[in-house]
């Protein structure tokens, strides 16, 4: 069916501001909803609370409206405009809420307003746990065993049944919030009654727990006359029981033997023609029994996610966008690819790399806050890294992460307490990939390490050939003495030159020099979407340490425009909507705007909105190969948060013109003592203060100013660290 | 672009404090001299793009706590609540292309925006709610208000605490 013509005006609802769960990969998809739809000529209104997003910019929709999401605003959209059809599967599970509230209410049938993409039924089945499970059941799917409790006692009787360890998963809700695992019935009671507050509906489904099982991520898309294509399928690293906005995920499926993916691929489009009236992106879960390969269904999402914005990132494939097509009534058949633009849509995407996805926390900002993960999500923010292999890009993911890493471990960071590591990587924290190589390089065997994370043997054997490469490293004084050929393998599994510094104990320059000299440089490769099979045109790039370069720069006036690095507390959103209005501006203005970030969420690292996009971290190492490469004029630095100009020091060492404010007055502007003194001479007032270089300073300088006094250590960003002390005693704490 | 007064007084982070635009409570004087810093301290830099600067205000004395010399959290509030695209003109004043009076800037305010700080605790169960230097908040909502006897406002202005919990 082609085109509903219908259809002239959309209503697209956005998903509010970003909570931990539901971040900016929704402006993501909205943003690309509302471009998609506005290419056919249609009129998009836009809702959303979030001021920081692009989706509620003139650039992006006809009419906005930065409301709160209540079914009030709603009514008051419409009785402003005409709108034929409202779609709610791009603004995450609270677009999908306000939908059912505002059908509760009568409200899209009072305006004549059509529901596109999904309908309630579709809706109310995967979301209500009883009905999907029965339905999953009803077509021949398996699903772990469960029961659904209203009320305590009914919880009770279930966990009775079913036995331990077992799962709470509370009904509409987000992100996990309120659901726990219950290992003992001791701890039974308390995440039962937990799980039914933080549910709506008060209702909670009581399930077996199938910890240890494999997790796998199938992305799809639908179109009305029921073909589906899937785009993408993502192996979670950490098996069942972590939260898969934080696992580490990896992309394609890496430990899936052939016959299990075709099982898991024939069950997903089984699970998605069922699902009655729908047409666009779609999500399912899966978990498998890494002895048998047995699957069971874990939860399938009727819209796009998280993961789906991923996966477009990860596979060129733009989801959403076809999506929103799919939902004003295109079939798949009908559509192009975007990136090849000569093959159709109707496709799946081949990779010839790898991708990973690993989670960014912000423990630090929560004193006391249980670092344990599980079945809530606790991440802020995410990288996305692209390698030619595996290794390569987790190891480029450590090092997009900015928590001072260089990458997987190999950077003094390392935790040396054979039984301390152990504790660890049962007990699952935020570092238990850093600490799973600290085990292995320990000599742990693998066997142990296995079945103290239920991570696939093939995972822990690839990270043990790091320890194994690492061990030869060591065996050499100087950068000169590493043999051209393990230097170049080095480098092909991810290192970066200050990791292998750190081992052999030399300066990072030296590694540098050495690695130009014997001419072992980054190329770049493009994401195409299949396997460049086709000829692809749109610039999305990737570094790896190839012969050949796909990349050829232009001779164009060019600038590379920085970007913020993973979302995290202090620093999320709001530099990506910075982003994208530079590259604009720089468009505008003649330029080519070249964007380099490593953000999967993001608006910025959609493939087009910059002229030129490098996939990469936003680290030294990686981006002054780019800019030798491009030679651009020079690069934007104040859109992009701390993460961009705290690396203004480093272009301004190496003579690469920064845009805008020079290198000098932004170091006087962060440097607290240099800027007071500037405050002085302008006479303009500030707070007394004093600079202190270590504890016995500090409390010297409280003396002068007295007390309260606030500690701020200069260079950081959200206030990190900063304390507010009101005696000698903190003060001597906070040092 | 725009000036922004917190609600919560100094002390508790700018990415945690409820925020209005434009400012509410101060006297002609203090904006005043508020505009007169900014503008020493944007040519005193050679600012070439965009600056944020943080005042407190005590009595009629105006104190510069901190400067960015970069897009900071609230630009794409401002440019949002004043339908003023500050970034791209900041972007191309950057990039050389344009000067500052090559731009018709008409910023078109209605009433007020107030800026919401949004927290995501329940997922930390046991953490420290009291907000502080340090920030806290995952994310934010706009609400544009006709004037100060909005309800809602005078919710947030009533319930203003140095150490307010969520």
């Amino acid at each position: 069916m082609p085109k509903d013509q219908s259809i002239r005006s959309v209503l697209i609802i956005g998903s509010g501001p970003i909570i931990i769960g539901q971040a900016c990969e929704f402006d993501y998809s909205g943003s690309q909803a509302s471009r998609s739809l506005r290419e056919e000529g249609i009129e998009v209104t836009l809702i959303n609370s979030n001021p920081a997003t692009i989706m509620t910019d003139p650039v992006t929709a006809d009419h906005i409206y930065l409301l709160p999401l209540t079914v009030d605003s709603i009514i008051q959209i419409l009785e402003e405009r005409q709108i034929d059809a409202v779609l709610p599967t791009m603004g995450g599970q609270t677009a999908l809420n306000l939908a059912i509230e505002a059908d509760s209410r009568g409200v899209w049938q009072k305006y004549g307003v059509r529901m596109i993409g999904v309908d309630i039924a579709a809706i109310e089945l995967t979301e209500n746990r009883e009905a999907f499970r029965q339905h999953m059941i009803d077509i021949g799917l398996f699903v772990a065993p469960s029961r659904i409790a209203n009320s305590f006692l009914e919880g009770k009787e279930a966990a009775q049944d079913i036995g331990y360890p077992l799962v709470i998963r509370p009904s509409y809700t987000l992100g996990g919030t309120g659901g726990s695992f219950v290992h003992h019935e001791d701890e039974f009671d308390a995440a039962l009654r937990r799980g039914l507050e933080m549910s709506p509906t008060h209702e909670v489904l009581v399930e077996k727990a199938v910890l240890g099982w494999k997790e796998f991520e199938l992305e799809l898309l639908r179109d009305a006359s029921d073909n589906v294509v899937i785009i993408c399928v993502v192996e979670n690293l950490d098996p069942m029981g972590i939260h898969t906005g934080d696992s580490i995920t990896v992309a394609p499926a890496m430990t899936l033997s052939d016959t299990a993916y075709q099982e898991m691929r024939n069950q997903a489009i089984k699970a998605m023609r069922s699902l009655g009236n729908f047409s666009g992106g779609c999500n399912i879960q899966f978990a498998q029994n890494p002895e048998t390969e047995e699957l069971i269904v874990i939860e399938i999402n009727p819209r796009v996610s998280r993961s789906s914005a991923l996966a477009s990132k990860a596979t060129g494939y733009p989801i959403a966008k076809i999506a929103a097509k799919l939902a004003i009534g295109y079939r798949l058949d009908e559509l192009n690819n975007q990136i090849t633009k000569t093959t159709s849509a109707f496709f799946e995407p081949t990779l010839d790399y790898v991708i990973v996805k690993m989670p960014r926390w912000s423990f630090e900002k929560f004193p006391g806050a249980d670092h344990q993960l599980g079945l809530q999500m606790k991440s802020v923010g995410e990288v996305m890294a692209i390698g030619r292999n595996f290794l390569e890009a987790l190891q480029k993911a450590c090092q997009s992460l900015e928590n001072n890493r260089m990458g997987l471990g190999a950077d003094k960071k390392e935790w040396i307490r054979t039984s301390d590591v152990l504790e660890r990587l049962e007990k699952v924290s935020d570092d238990r990939i850093f600490r799973l190589k600290d085990a292995l390089r320990l000599g742990v065997p693998e066997k142990t390490v296995q079945k103290l994370t239920h991570i696939d043997p093939w995972f822990i054997k690839q990270i043990k050939q790091l320890v194994k490469m690492e061990q030869q490293l060591m065996r050499y004084n100087v950068a000169e003495d590493i043999p051209e050929d393990f230097f170049r393998e080095l480098k092909e599994v991810g290192y970066s030159d200050a990791q292998i510094a750190w081992l052999m104990r030399i300066k990072e320059e030296e590694v540098t020099r050495q690695r130009f000299l014997l001419g072992i440089k980054r190329t770049y490769k493009m994401v195409d979407t299949c396997a460049a099979e086709f000829e692809a045109k749109t610039p999305y790039f990737y570094s790896t340490f190839d012969s050949e370069n796909e990349s050829i720069p232009s001779d164009r006036r060019k600038v590379v425009v920085l970007g913020s690095g993973p979302n995290r507390i202090g620093q999320g959103i709001e530099f990506d909507y910075c982003c994208v209005h530079g590259l604009l501006a720089a468009k505008d203005a003649g330029f080519e705007a070249i964007m380099i970030n490593c953000n999967p969420e993001t608006v910025s690292t959609d493939f087009d909105v910059a002229d030129k996009l490098y996939f990469e971290p936003v680290f030294w190492e990686h981006l002054e190969e780019i800019l030798e490469l491009e030679k651009p004029e020079g690069v934007i630095v104040q859109l992009g948060g701390q993460t961009a100009l705290k690396l203004a020091s480093e272009f301004h060492k190496r003579g690469i013109p920064i845009m805008g404010t020079d290198y000098h007055s932004m170091d006087l502007a962060e440097d607290r003592g240099a800027f007071s003194t500037l405050l002085k001479d302008l006479e303009i007032p500030y707070p007394l203060f004093g600079v202190a270089g270590d504890a016995d300073e500090a409390l010297r300088v409280a003396k002068e100013v007295k007390y309260p006094v606030l500690v701020r250590p200069s260079y950081v960003l959200g206030g990190q660290y900063m304390r507010i002390v009101i005696n000698d005693e903190e003060l001597n704490a906070t040092c | 672009m725009g000036i922004m007064e917190h609600i919560e007084p100094a002390g508790i982070h700018s990415g945690d404090s409820s925020a209005v635009l434009p400012t509410y409570s101060l006297s002609v004087d203090a904006v005043a001299t508020m505009v007169e810093y900014t503008e020493k301290l944007a040519k005193a830099l050679k600012i070439k793009g965009l600056i944020n600067v943080q005042f407190a205000i005590k009595g009629d004395q105006v104190y510069v706590i901190e400067a960015n010399p970069r897009a900071s959290r609230t630009t794409p509030f401002i440019a949002k609540a004043y339908k003023v695209p500050y970034l791209q003109i900041a972007t191309k004043i950057m990039l050389g292309t344009h000067k500052l009076k090559d731009f018709d800037i008409k910023p078109q305010p209605s009433g007020y925006a107030i800026k919401v700080p949004v927290f995501s605790f329940e997922k930390f169960p046991n953490v420290d709610k009291n907000l502080g230097p340090e920030m806290k908040s995952t994310g934010e909502s706009i609400r544009f208000i006709k004037d100060l006897s909005d309800p809602f406002f005078r919710e947030l202005d009533r319930n203003r605490n140095m150490y307010l919990t969520r």
